[in-house]
């Protein structure tokens, strides 16, 4: 009771309150513009959250973060540029939707299954963030590496109809992926003798050519008939809504991302997109109709969604449970945390509770302001399907190069981007899909560091993988997630003749 | 935006007072008229951009003009000094310089600039390593450790960068036995892996929420000296093993930035570093705040060049 009255009493401070409105609604408006991100617009908070009291200003940054990921989704349904890395397993399907004049139905889908799966991983992190922290704690390189490989298997259910094609964009990703410092020698390695090369290629300038910018290309390609606007207006008011119809296919799909992006969140270096990705083939694998999804399928917004903001607030676990962020946007809060003299970990709980349970609250009511702006905006937003092609493809291109310099004010990102846009036309193109490039390279480095440590630490010895219960539990997954692909598969195949 | 002012207002009023109060000569030359540009070589939020920006607020003071801190984060922290190195030096661009990327990097990689492309200006914070094994380990010293691997136990040690390898090479060829240097991207990652018992020591900072909270036990202060936080923990030279990772962090101006204006910042970061404002606050926050000249700092670098470079070609990691 004690901890519900600090919670309250935190929410009912009208300081902080103030703070956590304009952290959720400045994260949905950046969050919306393609290329700036979630991480960014909780960059962009923190030099006012500084002079902030501890409560406020981290309770500013999650709202923040959540009204970011939301807000990504709105650039990736409406124009099909995604602002944040977590949208991109919503691209296909809401964009699909949006093109048959159900952008609004498909923005507030994306909104209920955020907000739900956002207040799920909540719960579960106020009901046991310090107990269930210490679940991360059995993942070692050995179960990293075979989650990895288990992982993989989503190449086959973002492929579409050539499973070949996908295979070929993942290899993309894995190869891009190996670019930069070897992880374990720290030696220069396909960098191609530049130091441009050292860091590595980022996941945003990456994404920003390969989606909107390619995007742009192809849109530029298709003849103006008729209608000069962007997206088509509304058939039928159902268009604009969620259905009682709706509501009933959504139910599986937010489900399944909640439980799953929560667990991804539970393991540090994981992350959203991955949390989306897991939560779109989930949906699509429990869908009496997996044959609409990527042609504009509720079910795989609502998985997607659901799965991307449920690892948000289940980061939080690992970040209060033993001071580990469990990805980029964790470990700015981390920064935060540290500015006011706080250091998150086990010893939070009991010397700070006023701390945790006032974040606490803000999290709940985050959700709430979350859903409230969302369809304040909504309706703002769909405008941009009136506008006439002509200047949104422009605007989407210049949004996008700025994108990709404020990634780390550098032009080498612009080229990357520039570089990707062509990779990513030409892959349209040849009807490969462009999300399995992602899917390798954010994949690859889980998969690579873990294994060359998890041989180093047995010295050479392979058995190794196949010694912890987790990791040969993990093994069954894999392999029921590869044959289970390889059967949806032939069956795709059959019908299909 | 009211508890935002009044903050502002209360800060500005606290350095109008100190300005009065100390009534520092302004600096002969007109440098510097504007803004001036501070280059941090790692990401925003983490250890050295914290500290880097503590410093920056408190050295506008003395400027009397306001520094911008931007992030160029990227290649192991060699971005930053390479960008910095090609910058125009009139002074209005400095950025950091730590040990890392100007000493060891230079030897695992190509990276564009040398050692002197930089005028050095201050050094003003020492990273703090100890090592450190789970609080269910039954080794309670590094000898402990040297004597489980002598039995032929794997003992292994996880690890961020090569300063840390080098001090596992070094207290290898100093016990004798051979622990087994694991790398990890980032502290974080090397933190949970000492939780969850798939390595036998890590390297640890102060700041591990683990360590304080006892989950983590700390064996060794792995710096020249114990831990201010942490004064019952011996050294590993107390230990036995004359080894020791020494890391800082500094700032420099692009070489051929001219005399007078180099000066002037050294006087001025020099000041800010040792101002009690600046270490209060980094201290606060598990760091070390120091200060160190620009000589000093120019002459450490220097060294450390050197006996980095001999150590990692005895490694076998030199860039070919």
């Amino acid at each position: 009771m004690e901890v519900l009255q600090l919670a309250v009493s935190a929410i009912a401070d009208p300081v902080n309150l103030i703070y956590l409105v304009i952290g959720v609604a400045a994260g949905i408006v950046l969050g919306a513009i393609p290329g700036l991100s979630a991480s960014m617009a909780i960059a962009m908070i923190i030099p006012f959250t500084f002079m902030l009291p501890p409560v406020a200003s981290l309770i500013m940054m999650t709202g923040a973060y959540k009204g970011g990921i939301f807000g990504g989704s709105i650039a990736a349904i409406l124009v099909k540029a995604p602002g944040t890395a977590a949208a991109v397993a919503t691209v296909e399907d809401g964009h699909a939707l949006a093109r048959q004049g159900k952008g609004r139905k498909a923005l507030k889908i994306s909104l209920f299954a955020s907000a739900i799966g956002d207040t799920f991983s909540d719960i579960i992190l106020i009901l046991s963030a310090a107990q269930l922290a210490r679940i991360a704690l059995q993942f070692g390189p050995v179960e990293f590496t075979v989650i990895a490989i288990a992982a993989l298997t989503l190449v086959a259910s973002l492929s579409g109809k050539s499973l070949v094609k996908g295979l070929i964009g993942a290899s993309i990703g894995l190869l891009v992926a190996m670019i930069g410092l070897d992880p374990i020698s720290g030696l220069p390695r396909l960098t191609f003798g530049s130091s441009d090369f050292y860091g590595g290629i980022g996941l945003i300038p990456m994404l920003i050519g390969l989606l909107p910018m390619a995007e742009v290309l192809i849109r530029l390609e298709q003849p103006v008939t008729g209608s000069k606007v962007f997206l088509p207006p509304p058939r039928t008011r159902d268009d604009t809504r969620v259905t009682a119809g709706d509501w009933r296919r959504m139910r599986k799909p937010i489900a399944a991302g909640s439980v799953i992006g929560t667990i991804i969140g539970i393991i540090p270096g994981m992350g959203p997109l991955l949390g989306a990705l897991l939560g779109y083939d989930a949906a699509k694998r429990l869908s009496k109709k997996p044959e609409e999804f990527g042609k504009g399928s509720v079910e795989g917004v609502a998985g997607a969604e659901s799965g991307n903001n449920a690892v948000s607030g289940a980061n939080l676990i690992p970040l209060l449970g033993l001071g580990i962020p469990g990805d980029s946007e964790a470990v700015i809060l981390i920064g935060a945390f540290m500015i006011h003299g706080l250091t998150p970990g086990p010893l939070i709980f009991t010397e700070n509770p006023e701390v945790v349970y006032g974040l606490y609250g803000g999290l709940i009511v985050a959700n709430m302001l979350l859903v409230v702006f969302g369809l304040l905006l909504i309706p703002v937003f769909t405008r941009v399907s009136t506008v006439p092609t002509s200047i949104i493809l422009p605007v989407v291109m210049i949004l996008a190069t700025m994108g990709a310099y404020n990634f780390q004010q550098s032009f080498f990102d612009v080229w990357v981007a520039f570089a990707f846009c062509l990779i990513g036309y030409t892959m349209h193109k040849v009807g490969a899909p462009r999300s399995t490039v992602m899917i390798g390279f954010i994949l690859l480095p889980i998969l690579e560091d873990n294994f060359r440590r998890a041989v180093l630490i047995s010295g050479g010895d392979w058995s190794v993988f196949f010694e912890s219960t987790i990791g040969n539990v993990l093994w069954f997954i894999a392999l029921a997630a590869v044959c289970a692909s390889i059967i949806g598969y032939r069956r795709h195949l059959r019908s299909g003749q | 935006m009211f508890r935002r002012r009044t903050l502002i207002h209360a800060f500005s009023a606290l350095a109008v007072c100190a300005a009065a109060v100390s009534a520092r000569p302004v600096l002969a030359q007109e440098f510097p008229d504007r803004e001036v540009t501070l280059i941090v070589n790692y990401g925003a939020g983490g250890t050295t951009d914290t500290a880097t920006r503590i410093l920056a607020q408190t050295a506008e003071d003395y400027l009397e003009q306001p520094i911008a801190v931007v992030n160029r984060a990227g290649g192991a922290g060699t971005a930053g000094p390479s960008l910095l190195a090609q910058s125009t030096p009139d002074g209005y661009t400095v950025g950091v310089t730590s040990l890392s990327p100007l000493t060891v990097a230079p030897h695992t990689m190509d990276v564009p600039f040398e050692i002197d492309d930089f005028s050095f200006v201050v050094g003003y914070l020492r990273y703090v390593y100890g090592i450190a094994v789970n609080a269910n380990s039954p080794y309670e010293t590094i000898d402990d450790l040297v004597a489980a691997a002598r039995e032929g136990e794997r003992v292994t040690i996880a690890v961020t960068s090569t300063d840390e390898r080098i001090l596992v090479e070094n207290l290898n060829s100093l016990s004798g036995v051979e622990f087994v240097a694991i790398p990890y991207q980032s502290g974080s990652e090397r933190e949970v892996a000492l939780l969850g018992d798939f390595v036998t020591m890590s390297i640890i900072g102060p700041g591990s929420a683990n360590l304080q909270s006892g989950d983590l036990r700390l064996v060794a202060a792995a710096g020249p000296r114990r831990w201010s936080q942490r004064q019952d923990v011996p050294t590993l030279i107390e230990q036995g093993y004359d080894t020791a990772i020494e890391s800082w962090a500094g700032l420099s101006a692009p070489a051929g930035t001219p005399d007078d204006v180099v000066e002037a910042l050294r006087e001025v970061f020099y000041q800010a570093a040792q101002d009690p404002a600046y270490a209060d606050q980094v201290n606060g926050l598990g760091l070390d705040a120091a200060a160190m000249s620009g000589e000093e700092y120019g002459e450490m670098v220097r060294n450390r060049y050197a006996s980095n470079g001999e150590w990692i070609e005895r490694l076998g990691l030199a860039a070919n």
